[in-house]
């Protein structure tokens, strides 16, 4: 295979266009991924901060509903507590339980009433610490989550109840996270937007999806001990301290790089800090998703664009092939007519040339005789002669009249026939006595060159229709041509009736005629090589027997092979 | 060939002039009448002209008008005999024929003109056609003049005349 620079010059700058194209697309590509990676990081900030906030609201609303309660129900009889907290508890939901305590830290009444443990002694339990607290402070205080009695986790809000500075009890609404993290953290979809989980300002799991690391330390929540945990700990130092933003971090033993966003949560003493935590190989594949889009579209833009072109190409190649066939044919049509005007032009030409040979041949023919009459007329006239050259002189001249008188005839029978103005004197013959009243004409001829004629003739002659004296003008000038040709041997004349037609064969024994000139001879002219030396004949015999039989409505023709005689034939239609 | 028989019978005499034309004609194998009329021709110091005619009545007509005139005639049937004749005979003026079968008048006098021994012999064409075509295919291929048939007698031999002066120079 032959590789020229051509192909070398197209191959590289295939190859600087695709290296530029890569460039490009990958410039693109890291634009695309810092630009989403950084919507991304706000858009999971943006979701932290938002889940951050309905939980502040909905803590806060409940703790607000509590110490108005607290405010309100400060001097009437805490036994009235027990419907408005019913009240509370029906209509706003997100309570596990609310209970009065009074001052001596008894349980003195609740809702719902079943889950209350009415009597139950703070201090004889050993667990008024927090009672304490809030009858010391005089101000709400939320617990960690605990564990409840029944499973699950809550947070306590204690409410200090005064009157005028005279502690009367606290009011303890117990709110289940689950009710928080169903309502707030559920939606979430873990797969899709990440991770969400939720620690406090002592860094200890509030909420996970794996409700078993509730309550542990932050390390189970990052699959990390506390010597392992050191990458992740600005994260931790920056939730537990109520920051919000987004940090990322390599995760465990994998390796894996992930970003978090976070968000405090923050409600009187309480301090959380919500956590949304996603692999960065999620805005990898939020990337490919969209270049697989986009290729997507791009394949089928272009498969589009393809099967449009093909079809439009297919097509053209089919107007194409349909116009070259039509080109093609019309070409060919041309080359035809075009072959046919230029046949009929040789034909033109031919008949011209013809015409032409015709007139000189004629004019060659009437002028050599009168050159000869006239030279030796003149020399008559002048008497530059002597006596024995005046006989000659003479016979020059009526030789030269008899051929000009004959060339004249002949020309003009060749006129007629031509012309079709031939007018035959039609009788009722039989065929024999035509040949005998010609053999009659010739005879002198043939004993002069010592050639025998033979007649072959029916004993029942049969009758045609012909001009007696053009047909023996057919007989005479067929025997003379034979003499002509003929040395030795003879002539032999032969007549038979057929079947419709009446055939004379006219043979003699002399050289004969090629085959290919068969048709020939009957030319106007048509001399052969052999009679060079011009016999006296004019060359128009065989044509004007050709005209008389065809004006009988006869046919004539000559069969001969070369040196071995000749045979001329014609046919009349007998009576 | 005929050639080397004149220069034989020439130098015959040449050795002895009073050799008898019978011992000539003895020494060289032909007849004494062809030796005597060979005699006769080379002792002809009339002007020889060779008339090439394919037509018996024209070449004789003209020969005998030519020969009363004072010229030596010699006559060709065709191309290829003039050809001979021109050679043998070395004739001061070619008249000759243009229509002729086998080598027609404008072959002939181009192949005269063309060599080198005999293009100084003038040659006049004998056409029964008066076209401008053939006087100019005529002049091309080398004739000296041209006479159209039938011809004026007297007019041929002025011709004939004007054309031998005219290569006399």
């Amino acid at each position: 295979m032959n590789i020229s620079s051509r192909d070398v010059f197209i191959i590289l700058a295939c190859v600087v266009l695709v290296v530029i194209a890569a460039f490009f697309g990958n410039e693109s590509y890291n634009e695309t991924r810092d630009v989403i990676q950084e919507q991304f990081n706000e858009q999971q900030l943006m979701l932290s901060k938002q889940t951050a906030y309905g939980i502040e609201s909905f803590l806060d609303e409940k703790v607000i509903l509590i110490e108005m309660l607290a405010i309100e129900g400060a001097t009437v009889d805490p036994d009235a507590f027990q419907s408005t907290f019913e009240t509370m508890y029906e209509n706003t939901g997100g309570f596990y339980g609310i209970e009065f305590v009074d001052s001596n830290g008894t349980v003195i009444n609740g809702y719902p009433v079943e889950e209350t443990p009415i009597g139950y002694n703070l201090y004889a339990e050993n667990r008024s610490k927090i009672f304490e607290f809030v009858k010391e402070n005089k101000r709400t205080s939320i617990t960690d989550p605990v564990a409840l009695f029944e499973g699950g986790m809550a947070s306590f809000v204690w409410v200090p109840v005064y009157n005028e500075g005279e502690f009367r009890g606290a009011i303890l609404a117990i709110i289940e996270l689950s009710t928080i993290t169903e309502r707030f953290l559920s939606p979430i979809k873990t797969n899709e937007s990440g991770d969400m989980y939720i620690i406090d300002d002592n860094g200890l799991v509030v909420y996970d999806n794996d409700k078993s690391k509730i309550g542990e330390k932050y390390g189970v929540i990052f699959n990390c001990t506390e010597e392992s945990c050191n990458e992740i700990m600005p994260l931790v130092e920056e939730q537990m301290s109520g920051g919000s933003g987004t940090i990322y971090y390599q995760q465990g033993d994998e390796n894996e790089e992930q970003i978090v966003s976070y968000a405090p949560v923050s409600c009187r003493n309480m301090m959380w800090s919500v956590g949304l935590r996603t692999s960065v190989d999620e805005v990898d594949k939020i990337i490919s998703s969209l270049y697989i889009r986009q290729t997507y579209s791009v394949v089928i833009a272009t498969v589009i664009v393809l099967s449009g072109g093909i079809y439009y190409s297919i097509n053209f190649s089919r107007w194409n092939k349909i116009l070259e066939e039509e080109v093609g044919r019309k070409t060919d049509d041309l080359k035809r007519s075009n072959k046919k005007l230029e046949v009929a032009n040789k034909k033109l030409r031919e008949l011209d040339q013809m015409k032409s040979d015709f007139i000189s041949t004629v004019s060659h023919d009437l002028k050599t005789p009168l050159s000869a009459m006239k030279i030796s007329a003149e020399m008559l006239a002048s008497g530059d002669y002597d006596t024995k050259s005046e006989k000659e002189i003479i016979d020059i001249i009526c030789r030269n009249v008899d051929r000009q008188t004959r060339l004249v005839e002949d020309l003009l029978d060749i006129s007629r026939i031509e012309s079709g103005r031939m007018k035959l004197k039609l009788k009722e013959l039989d065929i024999n006595s035509v040949v005998r009243f010609s053999v009659d004409q010739v005879e002198q001829i043939v004993n002069r060159k010592s050639l025998s004629l033979t007649l072959d003739l029916p004993e029942e002659s049969p009758l045609v229709l012909v001009d007696k004296d053009r047909l023996a003008q057919v007989f005479v000038n067929l025997i003379e041509n034979a003499i002509k040709f003929t040395d030795n041997g003879g002539i032999t004349i032969k007549a038979e009736e057929l079947s419709e037609e009446v055939e004379v064969r006219i043979t003699d024994t002399g050289i004969g005629v090629a085959p290919s000139d068969l048709d020939k001879i009957f030319e106007k002219f048509y001399q052969a090589e052999s009679t060079v030396a011009r016999t006296g004949s004019t060359g128009l015999g065989l044509s004007i027997c050709k005209g008389i039989i065809e004006t009988h409505n006869g046919r004539i023709w000559a069969e001969s092979k070369q040196d071995s005689g000749c045979t001329f034939v014609f046919r009349l239609k007998k009576l | 060939m005929m050639g080397e028989i004149d220069k034989n019978i020439l130098g015959m005499l040449g050795e002895d002039n009073r050799t008898p034309p019978e011992q000539i004609a003895e020494r060289l194998g032909i007849e004494v009448s062809e030796v005597k009329s060979r005699l006769d021709r080379m002792a002809d110091d009339r002007t020889k002209i060779l008339i090439v005619d394919d037509e018996i009545d024209s070449l004789k007509s003209l020969k005998m008008a030519l020969e009363f005139e004072g010229y030596a005639v010699v006559e060709a049937m065709d191309g290829p005999a003039a050809m001979d004749m021109v050679f043998i005979e070395h004739p001061d003026l070619v008249l000759l024929d243009l229509m002729m079968p086998v080598m027609d008048g404008f072959e002939v006098c181009q192949k005269l003109k063309e060599d080198p021994m005999t293009n100084h012999v003038p040659v006049i064409m004998l056409t029964c056609v008066s076209e401008v075509d053939n006087k100019i295919e005529g002049i091309e291929v080398g004739a000296d003049d041209y006479v159209t048939k039938p011809f004026n007698l007297s007019e041929l031999k002025a011709r004939v005349k004007m054309v031998l002066r005219r290569a006399a120079f």
